[in-house]
C-alpha cells in the first residue's frame, strides 16, 4: 500500500547574496575570516507533519512562495529535508518542471525514450507506449525532428504526453493543468482525471481551486512554510478564499446559510428549480446568484438563463466554494454574467445536471442603465502606448481585430486606455486579450482614479477570459471600482513573466436601482419546481 | 553500496541511451564520423614525430606508436575531468524531476570519453603492429639480424629502447590491456564525479584543473621520450599519470605485462580516487541539488 509520511519536517536553504562561490574567494575568506558574500538562511518549510494514505487525493494551495512546490519537491526526494524524517512507501512519479529536461539535438521519439527510461520503463515496455504517446501530443512528423525545433508549447505538449503515459502509484503534480492550447487542455484535463483515477495516492499543487475542489478530496493550506490548516476539500478552500479576499481589501463572502435553500441530488431523474422575473423593461440585466458552500456539492453547478422561454446561456459555479460578489444583506451573491433581455421577463434555471448535488438558494437580478458598453480598444482613441517593442497583431478573435504585444521587460512599456467625462459613481472594469502560449501569467493592469492609484491587478493572459462577451469578444473583470474624479485610466505595462497583451478595456457604471431577489422560498410555493424525465 | 549500484543499474537504459545520443551527435554532422576523434591524437602525432626526428633524430618506429598511445591515455583523463565539471550541470533539469542516483550523470560523461579512448586505443594497436612489421621487414630486406638493423637506426635513444621486444612478435600481450582499461574506466567516472562535484561548490574549478593538468602534462612522459629523464627519474616515480599511462602503453609498445610496480601503483591509484568519490558521493549526494 502507497504512503507517505513527514514527521516534523523541516528544509532550510542556504542561499549566498551574491551567488555561487569561487575557490578562490572561499579561500581568501579562510584566510582573512571577513566575508563579503554571507549566506541567507531561508526557511522555506517549518515543522511539516503529514501522513497521506493510499486512496487519498491531497491538494495544496497557498500564496506564492508559501513552499508548496517545495513541500512536493521534498516528498518526492528531490531535497532533502534538513531536519525531521521522511518516509515512502510505493513508487513516485512526479509531474513537475516537466517542460525542462529534454535533450535539444535529440528527435522528439528519443526524448519520449530517455524520458521512459528515467520513469522506470525498459525498451520493451516504452516501445509498446510510443506510439500512443506520440499520437496524444499530436505533434505528427515533428517528432521525427530534434526538439531544438520545437516551440515551448509543443515542448510542453510532449511532456505531458510522456509524463502521463506512466501508471503511477504515487503520482505528485504541480500546476501542469494549464497545459497547451484550449483544445489540448480539455485532452489534458481528461488525461489528468484518468491517472488521477488510477494512482493510489495523489498530491496536487495549483492554484486552480475548482479543479482542485473537483479533484481532491483533502487539502493543505500551506502558509510561509508550515502547515495552516488541514482538512475537507470544501472547507479548507472556503477557508483560504475568504482569508485571500480578506486580504484583497474586498468584500468579505458569507455563507448563504440564512436563506432558505432547496437542495437537488444529482441523479438520472432531472429537477430543476426556475426562478423567473416578469415585466421587465427591455434592457440589459446582470444576474447573480448566492449558494451555501459545501464540500460535497457539484463544482458544476449549471445555471441557465432564458430571455423569456430562449436560452442564452448556461453558467457551470463550484458550489464548493461560496460565492464571491457583492454581499447584500450578509449574502455574498456571485455574478453569471450581463444580458440582454427583450421579451419582458428573465428566467433562471438550476437544474441537477451536474457531477454532484447542488444547492438553490437566490438570484438577484440588477437592471443595468447603461445599454451601450463604454470600450476603447488598441489604436484607438483614448488608446495610448509608450515603448518601442509593441507589435501590432491581426487576430480574428480580437475586439476591433487586433491586439499589441509588447515583450517581458522592465516596466517601460506602456499601453494606456483612458475613459474621460465619468459620471462619479462606481465602474466594473474589463479588459480583454487573445491568450497566447507565452504570455505573461502576471500582466499587470494599473487602474487610476484620476491621478489616484486605485489598484493593480494582475492576469493570466495564457489563458481566454469568460467573464463578458462583448460583440463576441471575452472580457475579464477586473473588479469594481469607484471613480470620483471623472477620469479612469487603466494601465498595462509590461514588468510580467511573459509578453503582455493590449486589446480593449471596457467599463460599465454599476447602477443602484432596486434589485430584483428571488429566493428558493419564492419558488417553491408557486411550484415552479421542474421536474423532467431524463 | 550494493544497493546504490543497484539503483544505478536499474536506470541503465536512461544513461545508456543518453552516452548513445552523445555520441551519435557529436559524429552526425561529419562526414568524416568516427574518424574525427582519431583525427586529433593522429595529427598531433604526425606533428611531433617530425619536429622529434628533426631535433632529435629520434626512432620513429618507436616513436610513434609510444606518442599515440600516450596521448590517448592522457587525453582520456583529460577530457573525463574537464568535462566532468559540467556533468552535473548538464543534468541539472533531470536531477530536479527525478531522484535517480546522483552518479550516473558522471558515468554518462565516462563511457563517453571511454568509446573515444578505445579508438584511439586501437589506432595505437595498429599502429604499434604496422611499425613491427615494417621494422621486421627491412631488417630481412638489409639481410642483417633485426637488432643490428635497429641500431644502427637508433642513433640517440638508449639501448633497452632499440632492442625492445614488439606487439608483433607477442600479439596476445594485447590482453594485457583489459584491465588496464577496466582500471582506467574506473578512475575515469571516480575522476569526472569529484570533477562535477567541485564544480558545483566552486565555479572556478575548472580553470584550475586546466592550469593543474598543464603541470602534469609536462612532468608525464607523453610527448616526450622517457629515457630523456634519466637525471630526474624520480619524478616519474611519484608521478601517478606516469604509472597509468605506462599500464596501456606498455603491452602496446613492448607485447609485455607492466613492472609490477607500475601495475601496485596504477590500482592504488585508482582506488584512492574511487573512495574519494565514494565518500564525495555518500556526503555531498543529497546537497548537491541546493548548490545547483
Amino acid at each position: 500500500m502507497a504512503r507517505i509520511e513527514l514527521d516534523n519536517v523541516s528544509l532550510t536553504f542556504h542561499v549566498r547574496q551574491l551567488g555561487r562561490v569561487t575557490l578562490k574567494e572561499y579561500v581568501v575568506r579562510r584566510m582573512f575570516r571577513r566575508s563579503v558574500n554571507p549566506y541567507v538562511q531561508v526557511e522555506a518549510l517549518k515543522n511539516v507533519t503529514l501522513r497521506v494514505d493510499a486512496g487519498d487525493r491531497l491538494g495544496i494551495l497557498g500564496h506564492n512562495g508559501a513552499g508548496k512546490s517545495t513541500l512536493l519537491k521534498l516528498l518526492a526526494g528531490i531535497y532533502p529535508p534538513t531536519s525531521g524524517r521522511r518516509s515512502v512507501q510505493g513508487r513516485i512519479s512526479s509531474l513537475f518542471d516537466i517542460a525542462l529536461g529534454f535533450e535539444p539535438e535529440a528527435s522528439g521519439w528519443e526524448n519520449i525514450a530517455y524520458r521512459g527510461y528515467l520513469q522506470g520503463e525498459t525498451p520493451r515496455t516504452i516501445r509498446a507506449k510510443m506510439e500512443s504517446i506520440g499520437a496524444f501530443s499530436e505533434l505528427g512528423h515533428f517528432l521525427d525532428m530534434p526538439v531544438r525545433y520545437y516551440s515551448a508549447g509543443m515542448l510542453v505538449r510532449l511532456a505531458f504526453s510522456i509524463a502521463t503515459a506512466i501508471e503511477p502509484e504515487i503520482l505528485l503534480i504541480d500546476e501542469v493543468l494549464s497545459v497547451g492550447d484550449l483544445a489540448f487542455q480539455q485532452k489534458a484535463r481528461a488525461r489528468m482525471r484518468e491517472m488521477i483515477g488510477k494512482a493510489e495516492l495523489v498530491i496536487l499543487v495549483s492554484h486552480d481551486l475548482p479543479s482542485m475542489a473537483q479533484l481532491c478530496d483533502k487539502v493543505l493550506w500551506m502558509d510561509h512554510g508550515q502547515v495552516r490548516q488541514i482538512g475537507p476539500a470544501g472547507e479548507v478552500i472556503a477557508a483560504y478564499m475568504a482569508h485571500v479576499q480578506g486580504n484583497a481589501g474586498l468584500v468579505g463572502a458569507t455563507a448563504a446559510g440564512s436563506l432558505p435553500c432547496r437542495r437537488l441530488p444529482a441523479g438520472r431523474e432531472y429537477q430543476a428549480v426556475r426562478w423567473s422575473v416578469p415585466h421587465l423593461p427591455p434592457g440589459f440585466y446582470e444576474v447573480q446568484a448566492a449558494w451555501p458552500a459545501r464540500f460535497d456539492q457539484a463544482v458544476d453547478a449549471p445555471y441557465q438563463v432564458f430571455d423569456g422561454n430562449q436560452p442564452v446561456a448556461t453558467v457551470r459555479v463550484n458550489q464548493q466554494v461560496p460565492p464571491v460578489g457583492n454581499v447584500i444583506d450578509g449574502v455574498a451573491y456571485q455574478s453569471l454574467g450581463t444580458y440582454r433581455i427583450d421579451s419582458g421577463s428573465l428566467q433562471v434555471e438550476l437544474s441537477n445536471r451536474a457531477t454532484r448535488d447542488v444547492a438553490a438558494a437566490s438570484v438577484r437580478v440588477v437592471p443595468l442603465d447603461r445599454p451601450q458598453p463604454l470600450v476603447v480598444d488598441d489604436g484607438h482613441a483614448g488608446y495610448q502606448q509608450e515603448g518601442d517593442a509593441w507589435l501590432a497583431r491581426l487576430v480574428r478573435d480580437a475586439f476591433g481585430g487586433s491586439v499589441r504585444v509588447a515583450p517581458a521587460g522592465d516596466g517601460a512599456h506602456r499601453a494606456r486606455w483612458e475613459f474621460v467625462g465619468l459620471e462619479p459613481g462606481e465602474y466594473d472594469v474589463y479588459a480583454s486579450w487573445v491568450p497566447q502560449e507565452d504570455a505573461a501569467a502576471d500582466a499587470p493592469f494599473h487602474l487610476w482614479d484620476g491621478p489616484q492609484h486605485r489598484a493593480t491587478i494582475r492576469i493570466n493572459q495564457r489563458v481566454a477570459a469568460t467573464d463578458k462577451f462583448i460583440g463576441g469578444v471575452a472580457f475579464r473583470h477586473l473588479g469594481r471600482w469607484p471613480i470620483q474624479s471623472g477620469m479612469l485610466r487603466v494601465v498595462l505595462t509590461n514588468d510580467a513573466s511573459g509578453a503582455v497583451i493590449a486589446d480593449a478595456v471596457h467599463v460599465s457604471r454599476v447602477q443602484r436601482l432596486p434589485a430584483i431577489v428571488r429566493t428558493a422560498a419564492d419558488v417553491l410555493p408557486t411550484a415552479t419546481l421542474v421536474g423532467r424525465a431524463a | 553500496m550494493v544497493s546504490y549500484l543497484a539503483a544505478i543499474w536499474q536506470c541503465r537504459y536512461f544513461w545508456l541511451s543518453l552516452v548513445q545520443m552523445d555520441l551519435r551527435t557529436r559524429y552526425r554532422r561529419s562526414v568524416l564520423g568516427v574518424g574525427w576523434s582519431l583525427l586529433q591524437p593522429a595529427a598531433m602525432t604526425v606533428i611531433l614525430c617530425a619536429v622529434f626526428y628533426h631535433l632529435l633524430k629520434i626512432d620513429l618506429y618507436y616513436f610513434a606508436p609510444y606518442l599515440i598511445a600516450g596521448l590517448a591515455c592522457w587525453n582520456y583523463i583529460l577530457t573525463v575531468t574537464l568535462h566532468g565539471c559540467q556533468c552535473f550541470h548538464r543534468a541539472e533539469t533531470y536531477i530536479r524531476q527525478y531522484p535517480a542516483p546522483l552518479a550516473i550523470y558522471p558515468l554518462r560523461t565516462a563511457l563517453g570519453a571511454t568509446f573515444h579512448f578505445l579508438i584511439a586505443l586501437g589506432l595505437a594497436i595498429a599502429v604499434a603492429l604496422a611499425v613491427g612489421v615494417a621494422a621486421k621487414f627491412r631488417a630481412s630486406a638489409d639481410n642483417r639480424p633485426a637488432a643490428a638493423a635497429q641500431e644502427s637506426a637508433v642513433l640517440e635513444v638508449g639501448a633497452a629502447a632499440s632492442t625492445h621486444a614488439r606487439l608483433v612478435d607477442h600479439p596476445l600481450a594485447a590482453l594485457y590491456l583489459l584491465p588496464a582499461i577496466l582500471l582506467l574506466a574506473i578512475l575515469a567516472w571516480s575522476l569526472a564525479l569529484l570533477a562535477g562535484f567541485a564544480n558545483s561548490y566552486f565555479q572556478d574549478t575548472q580553470h584550475l584543473i586546466e592550469v593543474g593538468f598543464q603541470l602534469v602534462f609536462y612532468a608525464t612522459p607523453i610527448i616526450w621520450p622517457e629515457d630523456r629523464l634519466r637525471s630526474t627519474a624520480w619524478v616519474l616515480q611519484w608521478n601517478p599519470v606516469y604509472h597509468l599511462v605506462r599500464l596501456v602503453r606498455d603491452p602496446i609498445l613492448h607485447g609485455a605485462a607492466p613492472p609490477l610496480g607500475t601495475c601496485l601503483i596504477g590500482a592504488l591509484t585508482v582506488a584512492l580516487a574511487a573512495s574519494a568519490a565514494s565518500l564525495v558521493l555518500a556526503r555531498y549526494q543529497n546537497r548537491l541539488i541546493f548548490r545547483l
